[in-house]
């Protein structure tokens, strides 16, 4: 498709705002986002190649936002727009945009180059933006927001971003086999998945290798949005029960405070195909569900059984979701503060922070450091998967 | 398994040759001539999230895509449709990926041998019974009054709630053809082109 705007057609970059032949509908949306990024650009232009690929790319991206209906990363920020910018092609972007897709040769930089102390700053390499953003961010931590009426930015993160299970279109490269070994007749093999960086915490497989992941990726994952992981009746507020309209229902456990029980729902805010695994139970090829049973005294009886005779009984609905919540949280919080030995453990690995439900400010203002619990996160969920994969199991069982 | 699509995220108990994933996901892509090996795997995922969100927009509804490679377009496109319907569908070929040129050639054929052959059979009844139904190669065919006539009537017969067809052609312009019923096609391609945001 032939472009508007070419070396032969030029624009003005200072006049973007007004005169860059967008679709009408997005107009408002976007004329306030060009002018404050062409402010920008005048106070750090530098002249080079390089910074006008950049901030080409970024009117690009804002403008793809727009029309795709796409959100910009809650991080984004318009006083610092060449960082936390989605990572989007530019044969997507061209593709997306036809013929109001910009290049650096169709844009006439009217804009005078800054030779000040901003010189330093272009002259980071865009490959190192990662490690660069992060430095900024601890020196000037309050950084302008974005535009949260913009209806660009107003596109929560959907829960299926941080679901455990596999992402809805599995992509790999078969040409990275990350471990193979024949058991049988069967031929085992995990292909690297992709994308190799995670964007969301779905992306995270059996494969990831944290190594590969700059602190900025990690900060990538958090939701921009709280999102409700618990079932839904858990944020219904119960008469005489604590409450928090992020968290939801707290249910009290004997033995630990409320503040314990609070830091064990920010730490598991929610609860997947979790089960027991013995050999010598003859159904399911071993596993059990992990609700159905209580371990009391290192016997296992039946949840439903039991359940008339403990106190908790009495203080929460019998429903399964909170006998659920209960049996969960009660051998969580019995395992990792009251360091209780199980003769029936959970099969697989459950460590914290396996899904990140709040935005990083969130989790910074209740007390926890984003960073490391994003790194967590990965971690928790690499060995979740690792731990339950049924394929590294045949192999190490045929090692 | 060497040939799962979801060794890298299963947590399933047991993986074995048995497993109702492996077993439906990979009669999907068999039947798609999707093999391991294919560029669907390691493709832009945007553009295959793009896709993914066609199918749910346009469910039961004729849409057409425009693309430069269309060979592409409709392995994306098929695979995109796959992974959205592989659960519970039973091992039927709720998505098909009917190869216009291919199938033409075997109607042809059938003229002669005055048979229909097996993939001729499978094919007719992949294409009237697949929930998602993508028709490409379309740039391989010379439409004339028989190929427009039978591309109308398959549109026709799918015109059903519970059915989508995707039909990936180039740009219209390129297509080749003639006649009453080629301007009539054009009309229907023309109406139901849906761009890719």
């Amino acid at each position: 498709m032939s472009k508007i705007y070419s070396s032969f057609n030029k624009i003005k970059f200072t006049s973007i705002s007004e005169s860059y032949k967008i679709n009408s509908v997005y107009r408002s949306i976007l004329n306030p986002l060009y002018s404050s990024f062409i402010m920008y650009v005048k106070g750090t232009f530098d002249g080079t190649s390089a910074y006008k690929r950049r901030a080409v790319k970024v009117i690009n991206i804002i403008t793809y936002a727009a029309y795709t209906s796409t959100s910009l990363p809650y991080n984004w920020s318009q006083s610092a727009p060449f960082v936390n910018m989605p990572d989007i092609s530019d044969d997507e972007l061209e593709e997306s945009l036809g013929d109001i897709y910009l290049t650096p040769e169709a844009i006439e930089w009217d804009v005078d180059v800054v030779t000040s102390e901003f010189k330093v700053e272009s002259n980071v390499d865009p490959k190192k933006l990662g490690d660069y953003v992060d430095n900024s961010a601890q020196v000037t931590p309050k950084q302008t927001p974005v535009l949260a009426s913009n209806p660009i930015f107003s596109t929560p993160t959907p829960l299926s971003d941080v679901s455990i299970k596999a992402p809805e279109i599995p992509q790999f490269d078969i040409s990275k086999v990350w471990v193979q070994k024949r058991c049988g007749a069967d031929l085992l093999t995990i292909y690297t998945t992709l994308p190799e960086i995670p964007k969301t915490q779905r992306d995270v497989s059996i494969t990831t290798n944290v190594n590969l992941m700059s602190d900025a990726d990690f900060m990538k994952l958090f939701p921009n949005t709280v999102l409700h992981t618990r079932a839904s009746i858990m944020y219904i507020p119960q008469e005489n029960l604590p409450y928090d309209k992020d968290l939801g229902v707290i249910i009290p456990i004997e033995g630990y405070t409320l503040e314990q029980c609070i830091d064990n729902i920010i730490k598991y805010p929610h609860f997947y195909k979790l089960s027991r695994y013995d050999k010598s139970w003859q159904d399911n090829n071993g596993f059990r569900g992990f609700y159905s049973f209580i371990e009391i005294d290192g016997e296992l009886v039946d949840t439903l059984e039991v359940w008339n005779s403990l106190d908790i009984s009495k203080k929460i609905p019998t429903t399964t979701e909170y006998i659920k919540e209960y049996v969960v949280r009660k051998y969580l919080l019995d395992r990792d503060i009251g360091h209780k030995e199980f003769k029936y453990p959970l099969f697989g690995t459950l460590d914290p922070y396996l899904t990140l439900f709040m935005p990083a400010e969130m989790y910074q203002a209740k007390g926890y450091t984003p960073l490391d619990i994003a790194k967590a996160c990965v971690n928790s969920r690499i060995s979740f998967k690792q731990s339950r994969s049924p394929i590294l199991r045949r192999i190490q069982d045929n090692a | 398994m060497h040939n799962c699509i979801f060794s890298g995220n299963c947590i399933k108990s047991v993986c074995d040759q048995s497993c109702p994933d492996l077993i439906t996901a990979n009669y999907l892509l068999e039947r798609n001539n999707i093999p391991l090996n294919s560029r669907v795997y390691n493709s832009n995922i945007n553009l295959l999230n793009k896709y993914s969100n066609i199918l749910q927009n346009y469910e039961g509804k004729l849409v057409t895509i425009i693309s430069s490679d269309t060979n592409t377009t409709s392995d994306m496109i098929t695979y995109a449709a796959i992974c959205k319907h592989w659960k519970n569908s039973r091992l039927h070929a709720v998505v098909y990926n009917l190869r216009l040129s291919q199938y033409l050639d075997n109607l042809s054929s059938s003229w002669n041998t005055r048979t229909d052959s097996d993939d001729l059979d499978y094919q007719k009844i992949w294409m009237s019974n697949a929930k998602v139904l993508i028709i490409s190669n379309i740039d391989y065919v010379n439409f004339k009054e028989f190929q427009c006539q039978t591309l109308l009537t398959l549109l026709q017969s799918r015109d059903k709630p519970d059915f989508t067809t995707i039909i990936i052609s180039p740009p219209l312009t390129s297509l080749v053809g003639s006649g009453q019923f080629f301007a009539k096609l054009h009309e229907v391609l023309n109406k139901t082109i849906v761009t890719v945001k």
